[in-house]
């Protein structure tokens, strides 16, 4: 009886107890340690001195902490970093809400009861064969570029991500869960399939529905494939897209900036810009960081059951 | 229930009886809201799957995938010339997706585990946000970071390793360091979501169980490993199928951003997606790419066969099909 009282946990001897979960604290703790440790030196390296850097290598505190690295690229660069900002963002904010669209339309109908909708399990089966069989990237390749019309414009960076069929199913069992009896209910009362779907269905999947928006949200911004295939004008070339073209060429994109004349008596600071063009592709991450994870860990839990 | 029964076949009866063209009417919301979902299937899947024509022509821009010269299976010349290249590119896929996948499981049912023992609620939260942290981020991101910290001069660890008086590494010309690198990459990145899906399904475990256990006489580790593990199970093979389902589409993202296609690495780095991006659109050969785009396409076709082989003789029940 009084293990019932104390709550769930099993409560132990407390010798032993406090032996072994002292090692999981630590355990546990060392791995976020470690999760967070190098973007925290990418983050001081960015505000560090670039002779320091280049003398002394990267550190956990700033050594001769400024500025001057971010004072750089906005006068420098600013008009690029910008506009790439401009496209992640235009792409993140059309891509979610056509991408959430298609697929909770599409989810929708495969999720109708078969005496409903007859189509429901063909639907379902149309997409699921996706998962199994692809025609891999060139006939992909080929025909957004030549017949879709999809290269260097920003739905290029769009539409190619309408229906992930993980998500879909996601989505699809949200709507499985709605209970059955409130849409009879509504029918009874004359609601029409449309006004079921936008009164009922969807106010009750939210918890899914709020998953798959951060996570195409996430999958947009992040994204990578589709602007390497795709786009080749630096005009549209994304946060992402830029960081990774400052990795490869540094000196390049920083040299032929106004600084070219006094060139030989500075040091271009390329460690650091490189660490400072990652704080600002990761920046809008960490501000939206508290909100997105906790819808997130409930998003995985509903996910993560079966389709 | 027999009234929905009922209610159900009265409905059943006349649907049967109804010309399709009167179901559409009646039913025009359900025919109406997946056709975006259709296109998108059809333009972005099916297509690119017809599109496989392609390894039995000699493509040109004018005439298109399905209007260029038919050349037969003369692509495959190319593949088999390059075919060193493919092994390496298959070698490469299967080393480090497979331990990836079996390490990441090991670690994430562990940390989950060692989640579940922490009392401390404040603690847990904040360190599972904190591990959270990487899934979020970006590989271009990830690879400059791990810059800061393998750079062979600047880099964290060689400073670290001189300080101790060791010899610096060259991380970024040697290929033997990347098999490593890559697996323990993809695993740190994937810990924090993957710990908190198991952690989440323990939590929903039946606690009558370990107190029975308990009063039984079984110990912490008789207990992790006769309750815990074995009610794990189904989500651990949930989580393969869905990493297994990666593999193909995966890896590109990781392997440019870590290395930027790195030449001196590319011997335990390069896979098959690399392989087919270095082939056709680096090299725009599309004539040696259409070749290893098919055999990209029947390797993904395969590995997804054999996962769910493996499955079905786990458990039948959580097979794909």
């Amino acid at each position: 009886m009084k293990k019932m009282k104390t709550g769930k946990k099993i409560q132990e001897m407390p010798s032993r107890r406090t032996k072994e979960s002292v090692l999981c604290y630590v355990v546990v703790g060392l791995v976020a340690i470690s999760c967070f440790l190098p973007f925290w030196i990418a983050f001081v390296a960015s505000i560090s001195d670039e002779t320091a850097i280049v003398n002394e290598g990267f550190s956990l505190l700033p050594r001769g902490a400024s500025l001057e690295t971010y004072r750089f690229i906005l006068n420098n660069k600013g008009t690029m970093l910008w506009r790439a900002y401009g496209v992640s963002f235009v792409s993140v904010l059309i891509g979610t809400v056509y991408s959430v669209s298609v697929m909770s339309l599409f989810a929708y109908a495969a999720a109708q009861k078969k005496e409903n909708f007859r189509f429901a399990n063909a639907l379902s089966f149309f997409a699921w064969f996706t998962m199994i069989f692809s025609g891999g990237l060139l006939p992909w390749y080929i025909l957004c570029t030549r017949y879709y019309g999809l290269q260097n414009n920003v739905w290029a960076l769009i539409l190619p991500y309408g229906m992930n069929v993980f998500y879909m199913f996601v989505l699809k069992n949200n709507f499985r869960a709605v209970p059955e009896e409130l849409v009879e209910a509504a029918k009874i009362d004359g609601a029409s399939d449309a006004r079921i779907f936008f009164t009922i269905a969807l106010p009750l999947a939210k918890v899914g529905l709020v998953s798959v928006i951060l996570f195409m949200a996430l999958q947009y911004w992040n994204d990578f494939y589709l602007s390497l295939y795709l786009i080749t004008k630096t005009d549209l070339y994304t946060l992402q897209k830029l960081l990774y073209n400052m990795m490869s060429n540094i000196s390049a994109l920083l040299s032929n900036s106004t600084l070219q004349s006094a060139r030989e008596h500075i040091v271009l600071p390329s460690n650091t810009a490189r660490m400072a063009m990652t704080v600002f592709t990761v920046l809008p991450v960490m501000v939206f960081y508290p909100f997105a994870q906790r819808y997130f860990v409930k998003g995985i839990t509903v996910g993560a059951v079966k389709g | 229930m027999k009234k929905n029964a009922a209610a159900k076949k009265a409905a059943a009866i006349p649907g049967k009886r109804m010309s399709l063209m009167q179901e559409i009417r009646k039913k025009w919301f359900f025919y109406l809201i997946p056709i975006p979902g259709i296109l998108c299937l059809i333009l972005f899947s099916y297509l690119p799957m017809a599109g496989l024509y392609v390894v039995f022509e000699r493509y040109t821009y004018q005439g298109g995938l399905f209007g260029s010269e038919f050349v037969g299976l003369q692509n495959f010349k190319f593949f088999f010339m390059n075919i060193d290249n493919a092994i390496r590119a298959t070698r490469n896929t299967l080393v480090i997706n497979g331990l990836s996948i079996v390490i990441g499981v090991v670690v994430n049912v562990g940390l989950a585990i060692m989640l579940n023992e922490i009392n401390a609620k404040r603690y847990r939260k904040i360190t599972q946000s904190v591990m959270l942290f990487p899934y979020f981020i970006s590989w271009i991101v990830v690879g400059m970071v791990a810059l800061a910290l393998l750079d062979e001069d600047t880099g964290m660890i060689n400073s670290i390793i001189s300080a101790l008086g060791g010899t610096p590494v060259d991380w970024y010309s040697n290929p033997d360091y990347w098999w490593p690198i890559m697996i323990f990459t993809t695993v740190w990145k994937g810990a924090g979501y993957g710990s908190i899906i198991y952690f989440c399904a323990l939590t929903g475990f039946d606690q009558s169980l370990y107190e029975a256990a308990e009063i039984d006489g079984a110990g912490r580790w008789q207990r992790i490993r006769r309750i815990t593990i074995p009610l794990l199970k189904p989500t651990v093979i949930i989580m393969f199928l869905l990493n297994v389902g990666g593999v193909l589409a995966g890896g590109v993202d990781q392997i440019m951003g870590m290395t930027s296609l790195n030449p001196f690495l590319l011997e335990t780095t390069d896979t098959i997606a690399t392989f087919v991006y270095r082939s056709a659109i680096q090299n725009g050969q599309f004539e040696s790419a259409s070749a290893i785009t098919l055999y990209q396409s029947m390797f993904g076709f395969l590995l997804v066969m054999g996962a769910n082989l493996l499955v079905k003789k786990v458990d039948p029940d959580y097979a794909l099909f």
